[in-house]
Formats: C-alpha cells, structure tokens, sequence
C-alpha cells in the first residue's frame, strides 16, 4: 500500500496529539508501562530577590508556586513517573516531584480512558490531579523547557503551573485539530475550593506539517472563581524551599478571566539545522475585591503578558532567546485602595516588567544535557543581570518490553 | 506564504502587547482629601477626623498652645505637657507620673507618636476611641488626679484661658463661626486637634522604606528581619505601618480594638495582676481579660522608657530578655508567681532563644524607629516659649 506524504503526516499527527508537548501528560498511547526520572541541577549567579525576601512583580497579584529561582547551587527539578497504558484504552500517570528543594509530592496522578477511538478520531476522559493542557506551556518545567527558568506570565497569572484535580474531555482528528474542556476543582492558583471557588477552561490546537515546517496553534478562555485567595506562596511546607516571614496578609475575592494564545514553528532546514519559533500571549481580567483584616477595597485589573522565543539548533547544539513582557493595569475603588495596593505591592506606575533570556543547550548525551544562560531582568524596577550553568538529565529507568 | 502568516501572527501579538504602560489608578471616594496638613508621606493612609472635629491649622494652634499650657489644671502648675514632653516623644521618662497634686498615677504615660492611629487612646480601655473623649480623664478625673479641674475651680480655670490675650486671637481664628468662644468643649476639641497632629514618619525606618539604602545599618536591617520573624512573634502585635495591631486609619472597614496580657504577673499562679492595674479586666469583669493591655506602639520606643504599662521595666534590653523568657517571674513580695506561666497570657509570647549579637541587632533596629524631627521640630513644640 501506498502511503502518500501528506497521509504519513497526518498519521504521525495522529499518533502523538495525546503527546502534543513535552511534559506531564505526555503518554504514547501504545500499551506500555514505563518508569522516567529526570533532574535538573543549576547553579546560578543570583536570584532576582534578596534571599529570604518574598517576589512580588509590581502590579500583579502572585501565588501558587511562584517562588523565585534560588542563588547557587539548586536542584530546580527531581521527579520521578510512572506510566500506564493498557490494552483495555485505560492509560494513567503518577508524578513524584520536588521543586527547589521543596518536599517531594505526588504532583500528578491521574487515570485516562479512550471513550471513541475510530480511524479518523479519538474522544479521551481523564481524570486526577493533573496540569491543566489548556497552554503548551502549562506542561512544562526546568527539564522540558528551553529556558531554566518558568515563563513569567505564566508565574504571575497562574502561579507558574495551574495543576488542580479535574476532569478532562479531549477530542482530536487526524487532521491535526484537537478540542479539550477541563473543569477544576479549584485549589491551585488564580481559584480556590469551595464554595464561590473552581475553575474551568476550554482550548484548542492546529498542528500541521508543511513541507520542512511544523507549526502549531492555540488558543484557550479560562475562568477561575477564588474566595478568600491569600498568597501561600511561602507557607510552610509550601515554600519551595524558600523561608519568608514579613508576608502582608491579604484576601481576594472575585473572578479572574485568562485568555492566551499560542504559537509554536519548527523549520528544518536541513537534517542537522533547525530554526525555531515558539510565542504565547496571555490577558488577564480581574473583577474582585481585596480586603485585609481592616479594610476592603474593589478591584478591577487588566494585565497582559507573554514571550518570544526564536531559536536555532546545530546538530546537539541550540542557542536561543526569550523575550517576555508583560503589563499590568489595576484599578481600585473605595477608601482602602491606595493602602491595600501599597500592601499587596499592586501599585505599578508605568513599569512594564520585562526579562530577556539568552540560552546555550549542549546535548551531550542522549539522556544528558548542559545548559548556560545569561538574563537581563527587569521583571522588578530595578534590573539585573544575572547568569546560570547547569546539568539537565533525563533517563528511561524502566520500560516493560512486550513481545 | 505560511511563514508571512506566521510573522503576521507574531508581529500582531507584539503591538497588542506593546501598546500599553502599567498603571494604576484609585477612586478613593475623597477619602484623602482633608483640609489640615498631616505631614504623612504620600501613601500613607489619614487618620480618621471626627465629624464634629474635623482638623483645621487654627485648631491645631490653639491646641498647641493649651497642650503646653500649666493654667489648665485646678492649681495652674500642670500642664498636658507636664507628662508629654516632646523630648521623649512625648512621655515622660518616669516610671508613672505625677498629677497635679503630687498623686502618683498607676500607668505609664504614654507617647503621643501617632496617637492618631489609635484604636483605642488607653492602656485598657475599648470603650475610649475618640481624643476627645480620651481628654475628658487627665482635666477631670478625681481618682488619680491629674489636672485636677473639678467643679470648684472650673469657672476659675476657665477663666485665666479667657484672660489671656493670646486665647483670644486664637479662640477666634479657631471658631470663628462662634465668634471665638471660649469653652470646655472647645478647649477640649483643639488639643485633640494638636494631640491628632502629632504624626511622627521620619524616622531611619521610614527614610529606608522610602528608599534610602544608607539610612539603616546592616545591624538594624538584620534586627529587622529578626523582628518580622515567626522566631520572635514581635510583629504580631507590633506591626503595620504604626508598629501597633491597635491601629485605625480612614480606610479600615473593620476596626480591631486588641488587648494583649504578655505575662507581667501571675499572682498566686491564677493570672492575677496588681489590683490598681488590672488591665481590660477592670473594664469587662471578664477573667479571661485579666492583665490585658494595648499594644502601644513602637514608633520612637528608644525615648519613652520605662516600658510597660506600669512603667517596670526599664530599658529594652530588659524588655527583649522579658519576652525571651516568654513572662516574667518575681519571686517574692505581693505580686510573686511566674508571668511565664500566666493562664491568660497571650499566644505569641511563647519565648525565644537569642543570642547577643541578635540581640544587639534588635535593640539596634528598634533604635532605628526613632524620629529625630519629631523630638525637635518646632511645630510640636511649647509655643509659650517664643511668646
């Protein structure tokens, strides 16, 4: 039989849209179970905060797991996981991770199940605590990404990494289109659980194959409700390591609405050089209110922010670099506004937090890599220059091997 | 042609992204606009003004004037200022003063650093939250006296304010739409008026906050970080921009008004206090409210020593080893019994190691609190000087 290029494509396609992006829920849906690790080690030059001091981009509110890089030596990444696929459509993961230092947790376990798996389609239930797959960027880490360091919009409006339990429907086709709905229990950064809290998104992905260029694009709307949010950011057991005491207490009440949209081209140019391009942008809308223990205060908030990542590989060698900006507009009404911005350090007066990345990959191995970055911050009002080495590596321990 | 798409989609993106400058915006609901100069840094949140009083300059003047002025008491020798002297921040430096008829008080008279931000104006008092009720207790109370203006002298005393000719020009600046008149009630609103004006944010502190690296050493700056710390608890009772958690500004929606017993005493091992010196328990009859006091605050601490509500503690280093300890124990006398163990003492005095170099560091950074333009300025000072 003959198999046309444009129906090799499509297949290939086909066959990796459950693992439409490195990371977390990338599982090959061929029965298996296998058993990865992965670490990251970095030593970096400086942090973009003082040590011990809490980071608060100006203008934002933060949470989650937003918790700067650490100055010198630093494990960012140890994880180690778990996955199954059986030949009932039944598939699941387990992740045992540690950030920064932080204790080791199950960060992901959750079960899938191929509800409609025909020629041309496939329809997927999953369910767990798991990153949601609304943004490409949303699965990553240190390990998986180019940069050592996590995109700073997805710091600032999703607390780095939006992980929740939930609930996933996901439909594809073989012509590269993929659809998903995910709704969240609502215990990760911008919602909160219980009630007046959750969240909910809706997303979809183009992937196509022209020629020598790979290109992908997104979109996705996500809605998060939060009652009584604090930033947890440097709670025990929380805090990634990182011992922070003078955190202002405050709460916020009210929705957050994130759009973004995403866009990501491989060029290959020949079998040994690749051009790359890789960009998303995020809007944030904000409709709350911020109160402390005295005072309370609306606030309406529109933000936006994103990154430009071009990049060029050599045979094991890639140099890249990442722009990101990002703007943020808050607007309080009521008596307390000035004072509660001053305290959840909202009060932003024209700076547009901006940091520029400059990395260096060496592939040294197959399951070991080196990394050098050099950054230009800005994300803070006063910039800072700063540089990193570090080691990526990334290993099969184990693979059940079928005949 | 998808490569030009592509840099469409990008470049797309870019200007949306660009177009714009952060900022932020507040619709304060005229909440900072007020007609006397608080000098308060910008941001700063304003005391509140009570509608009956609100500040004016005049006011201000007039109650300067009064606050420095001995014929204000039954006997004309004691002044507000007689146990608010500017050189201590506005305390006085003994352990509890002495009225106007040589009556030793029972508490510690307090700084006036920005009693403004009271949310209560005494040791023990919730009910007391505004100056001018505050004032009523040092002209008239019988039981101690202070001033020792009663029913006899009133009319008296009264009189030497309409007397003077200074009073007159000022009565009137100040209540104009009275014509000037001369009265309790009026005397009473502008030295609330004065009182509410002493503001007190220059301190090496606030210079550091502003952004004045070199305004704090490196010995305070770790004092600092050792007093915002979960290991000492400092701040929980003393933090905020007033370094008091009995604070009230005009943007506070809900008013806390919080006593704290910190383990003085425990009398006979049930929590008792010294009689005369009860705390919030005097107010409420309840037991659980023995030994509270309000955590004053510690804006220009280093001038208005002896601490406590009683005066019996005389230095910080003696304060910081009371809190290490986690209460105080008096062995023997009337008030024994271990304050450590105080069945009403508050959570967070629970104890702390320290050694002396954080100690050094902590007594330096509260030394850091202290507000040299407040102690010397002329505007808080005793105008009759001049005069």
């Amino acid at each position: 039989m003959r198999i046309t290029h444009h129906r090799f494509v499509s297949t290939v396609l086909f066959l990796a849209l459950p693992s439409w992006a490195w990371g977390h829920n990338e599982i090959n849906l061929t029965p298996n179970t296998a058993v990865d690790a992965a670490m990251v080690v970095n030593y970096r030059s400086d942090s973009s905060v003082e040590k011990g001091r809490p980071w608060y981009v100006t203008g934002a509110m933060m949470g989650g797991e937003a918790v700067p890089a650490s100055e010198d030596f630093s494990v960012d990444d140890l994880f180690i996981t778990v996955t199954h696929v059986g030949e009932d459509n039944v598939y699941g993961l387990i992740k045992l991770a540690s950030h920064q230092g932080s204790d080791a947790a199950f960060e992901h376990a959750w079960l899938g199940y191929r509800l409609v798996s025909k020629e041309r389609s496939f329809l997927n239930i999953e369910a767990g605590r798991m990153a949601g797959l609304f943004s490409p960027a949303n699965l990553q880490h240190s390990d998986s990404r180019l940069m050592s360091e996590a995109n700073l919009a997805l710091d600032v409006f999703l607390g780095r990494q939006y992980i929740d339990n939930g609930l996933r429907l996901l439909w594809g086709n073989d012509r590269g289109l993929s659809l998903g709905v995910e709704t969240w229990q609502g215990e990760a950064f911008p919602a909160t659980s219980g009630d007046g809290g959750g969240a909910s998104d809706v997303f979809f992905k183009y992937q196509n194959i022209s020629r020598n260029v790979s290109w992908s694009v997104g979109g996705w709307y996500m809605q998060a409700k939060a009652a009584s949010r604090s930033d947890t950011r440097y709670e025990s057991g929380h805090s990634h390591g990182v011992v922070v005491d003078d955190i202002e207490a405050y709460w916020f009440d009210g929705d957050t609405s994130l759009y973004g949209v995403h866009l990501d081209v491989q060029w290959q140019v020949s079998s040994r050089l690749t051009f790359g391009l890789d960009t998303e942008w995020l809007w944030q809308k904000v409709d709350g209110s911020i109160r402390d223990e005295t005072r309370i205060a609306k606030l309406e908030s529109e933000a936006n922010g994103g990154w430009i990542e071009p990049s060029i590989s050599f045979q094991r060698h890639t140099v890249g670099l990442r722009y990101e900006q990002m703007v943020l507009n808050n607007e309080f009404s009521g008596v307390a506004g000035e004072a509660l911005a001053a305290l959840a350090h909202l009060n932003n007066t024209g700076h547009n937090p901006t940091r520029s990345t400059l990395v260096y990959r060496y592939q040294i191995q197959p399951t070991l890599a080196l990394r050098a970055e050099l950054l230009s911050d800005k994300s803070l009002p006063q910039r800072e220059e700063r540089w990193l080495v570090g080691l990526i590596w990334e290993k099969n321990l184990w693979r059940l091997k079928k005949e | 042609m998808l490569v030009k798409a592509l840099l469409i989609i990008v470049l797309a993106m870019t200007v949306i992204a660009c177009n714009t400058q952060s900022s932020t915006s507040y619709n304060d609901e005229g909440v900072n606009q007020s007609a006397f100069s608080w000098l308060v840094p910008s941001g700063m949140p304003l005391p509140v003004e009570p509608d009956d009083n609100p500040m004016t300059e005049a006011k201000f003047q007039l109650g300067r004037h009064l606050f420095y002025d001995e014929r204000l008491s039954g006997n004309a020798s004691q002044a507000c200022s007689s146990c608010h002297k500017q050189e201590h921040a506005f305390a006085d430096a003994l352990a509890t003063p002495i009225g106007s008829t040589d009556e030793v008080l029972t508490r510690n008279s307090q700084g006036l650093a920005n009693v403004a931000y009271n949310a209560t104006l005494t040791w023990a008092n919730p009910s007391i939250v505004t100056l001018e009720r505050q004032i009523l207790i040092p002209l008239f109370a019988e039981d101690p006296v202070e001033h020792g203006i009663n029913d006899e002298n009133r009319e008296i005393v009264l009189q030497r304010i309409v007397d003077e000719p200074v009073y007159q020009r000022l009565f009137l600046s100040a209540y104009p739409e009275q014509g000037g008149t001369v009265s309790y009630d009026n005397i009473i609103k502008a030295i609330a008026a004065f009182v509410r004006g002493l503001t007190s944010f220059d301190s090496p502190f606030d210079q550091y906050q502003r952004g004045d690296r070199t305004a704090m050493s490196d010995s305070a700056l770790r004092g600092r970080d050792l007093f915002f710390s979960e290991q000492m608890e400092c701040f929980h009772c003393h933090g905020g921009y007033n370094f008091s958690d009995s604070t009230l500004d005009r943007t506070m929606a809900f008013v806390e008004r919080p006593f704290h017993n910190t383990g003085l005493f425990n009398i006979a091992g049930i929590g008792a206090f010294p009689e005369e010196n009860q705390g919030l328990f005097s107010i409420t009859a309840n037991p659980t409210d023995m030994g509270k006091f309000r955590a004053v605050t510690l804006r220009n601490i280093e001038l208005t020593a002896p601490y406590m509500h009683d005066g019996s503690v005389a230095s910080l280093d003696e304060v910081i080893e009371f809190y290490a300890a986690g209460g105080r124990i008096i062995e023997t006398g009337p008030h024994a019994g271990d304050g450590r163990f105080n069945p009403f003492k508050d959570g967070f005095i629970t104890g702390f190691e320290i050694t002396d170099q954080e100690k050094a560091d902590l007594i330096v950074f509260l030394l850091s609190l202290t507000d040299g333009t407040f102690v010397t300025t002329e505007r808080f000072s005793d105008p009759w000087i001049s005069q």
